[in-house]
């Protein structure tokens, strides 16, 4: 059997079960007695596997407060189940009887216009909201006016906040980095080492990650920005930096909803050198 | 605690049909009993601090619904478990997709830091979270829920081929991230 088969069969085999004895390991169950180097790899593999599990079932810390934080929201959605029904009582017609008999007992003439008006006002609604969706959209599609940032005023805030970044209390965490919501860029190709969260454009939520760059491990920071600011920025690292600061050189982009900030140690030219290397797609 | 405990206790139904939940198990004891299981599960799943606790908290919105249907409260973790991967799978499907490049660092100068310290966990992570999401999900049922790969196959739905050829591919991609090396026997 070849060793990719016996592989194979080796991972579908849990530690601590008794998964060898199935029929359809009878060949794998062989090979082992056979081969003293595939029973090798099937003790080595199991070892392994021991260890991974615990790993993965284990290694993850639970947030602090969690359980309490679940039972508020348990709490808050049943309080929000009840509230509807409760709305609903105090609407149904017996709550309102007297209104109910006053209705009834009002000329016909009185109550048409009102049944007009209620077919009118939910259209009229309608209408109106598609009419801002356009209108939105317009504004969003062709409203650049309206969006003017750019990269030299990102850099120039960027030292602002790297400045505040060295002071927070919270630190560097190695952790768990969030690039789910805070991507690095599709075009980086070099290893983010720490992140923290800071506060950027307009109290907006932003990560910032230390990088590592080829080839001495220089320090770097990537600063990622969830903002729908800044869309004439270019889509990709500029290839001249937007500013220069002591020794760090500044680049801005925008790719997707996220405001990219790449502050790099050197000049001009070791920046322009860092783009053409592999470190960056 | 108590106050959240009354008010969040299992709807009971009329008579003592089959639909009512063991008199011992409330939905806060379950969150009590279980918070820390099914967040390192969701976590596990989702790779993310975030979107774990919502998928915990989803998880729990709809033990708090359905609580009639544990039968076995010894068994409720795995019926939380159940409930979250429904939830992982449904979320999946309304999620935008991620490029993989997005989730990419590079890891080897981390991995030449901690390499002979055991499963390194940050490696780990990263190594679980750059699997794509169905051999992610096999990988955590098999590690976390103790699945052999004829259940995980039934409870996906899927061949036991696949759920085979998934664990394999999976496993080979964390042993390679995670710095397993074992003197390979000779092809026969």
């Amino acid at each position: 059997m070849k060793r990719n088969r016996l592989l194979k069969l080796m991972d579908c085999c849990r530690p601590g079960h008794d998964d060898l004895g199935q029929p359809e390991m009878v060949a794998l169950a062989e090979a082992i007695d056979r081969d003293p180097a595939v029973h090798e790899e099937w003790e080595a593999l199991q070892a392994w596997d021991r260890q991974l599990s615990e790993a993965i079932t284990a290694d993850v810390s639970v947030p602090p407060g969690l359980a309490g934080r679940l039972l508020d929201g348990l709490r808050q959605s049943a309080e929000r189940e009840q509230r509807p029904s409760e709305t609903a009582r105090g609407c149904s017609p017996a709550d309102n009887a007297e209104e109910g008999a006053a209705r009834a007992d009002s000329p016909t003439v009185a109550i048409r216009p009102r049944q007009h008006w209620r077919w009118w006002w939910p259209a009229a609604a309608g209408a109106a909201l598609v009419a801002a969706a356009v209108l939105v959209a317009v504004v969003l599609r062709f409203g650049n006016w309206s969006d003017s940032l750019t990269g030299i005023q990102v850099a120039e805030s960027a030292r602002d906040w790297l400045h505040a970044l060295a002071t927070q209390e919270d630190g560097w965490l190695q952790q768990q980095p969030p690039t789910d919501l805070y991507p690095l860029d599709t075009t980086l190709r070099f290893p983010a080492v720490r992140w923290q969260r800071f506060r950027a454009l307009d109290d907006t939520q932003a990560v910032a990650y230390v990088a590592e760059l080829p080839p001495d491990r220089a320090l770097a920071y990537l600063l990622v920005i969830r903002t729908t600011q800044g869309r004439q920025l270019p889509p990709v690292p500029p290839p001249v930096p937007d500013a220069t600061t002591g020794n760090l050189c500044i680049g801005v982009w925008k790719n997707a909803d996220c405001l990219y900030v790449l502050m790099v140690p050197g000049d001009r030219v070791q920046y322009g050198r860092l783009l053409r290397s592999g470190a960056f797609a | 605690m108590a106050d959240q405990s009354d008010s969040m206790r299992a709807p009971k139904k009329e008579g003592d049909g089959p639909a009512r939940a063991p008199e011992d198990l409330d939905i806060a004891r379950l969150v009590h009993a279980h918070h820390g299981a099914v967040y390192r599960y969701a976590y596990r799943l989702t790779g993310s601090v975030a979107d774990a606790e919502d998928l915990a908290q989803q998880t729990f919105l709809i033990a708090q619904q359905k609580l009639t249907q544990i039968r076995e409260p010894r068994k409720a973790d795995r019926w939380l478990f159940a409930v979250l991967r429904s939830c992982f799978l449904k979320n999946r499907r309304r999620r935008k997709p991620v490029a993989a490049s997005n989730l990419e660092m590079d890891i080897a100068d981390v991995a030449a830091k901690s390499r002979d310290d055991g499963v390194d966990r940050e490696l780990l992570d990263r190594a679980l979270r750059d699997l794509r999401e169905e051999y992610r999900l096999v990988l955590v049922m098999f590690y976390f829920e103790d699945f052999s790969y004829k259940e995980i196959a039934r409870q996906l739905g899927v061949p036991m081929g696949t759920v085979m050829s998934r664990l394999a591919r999976a496993k080979s991609r964390l042993r390679q991230r995670l710095g397993y090396h074992h003197t390979a026997p000779r092809n026969r």
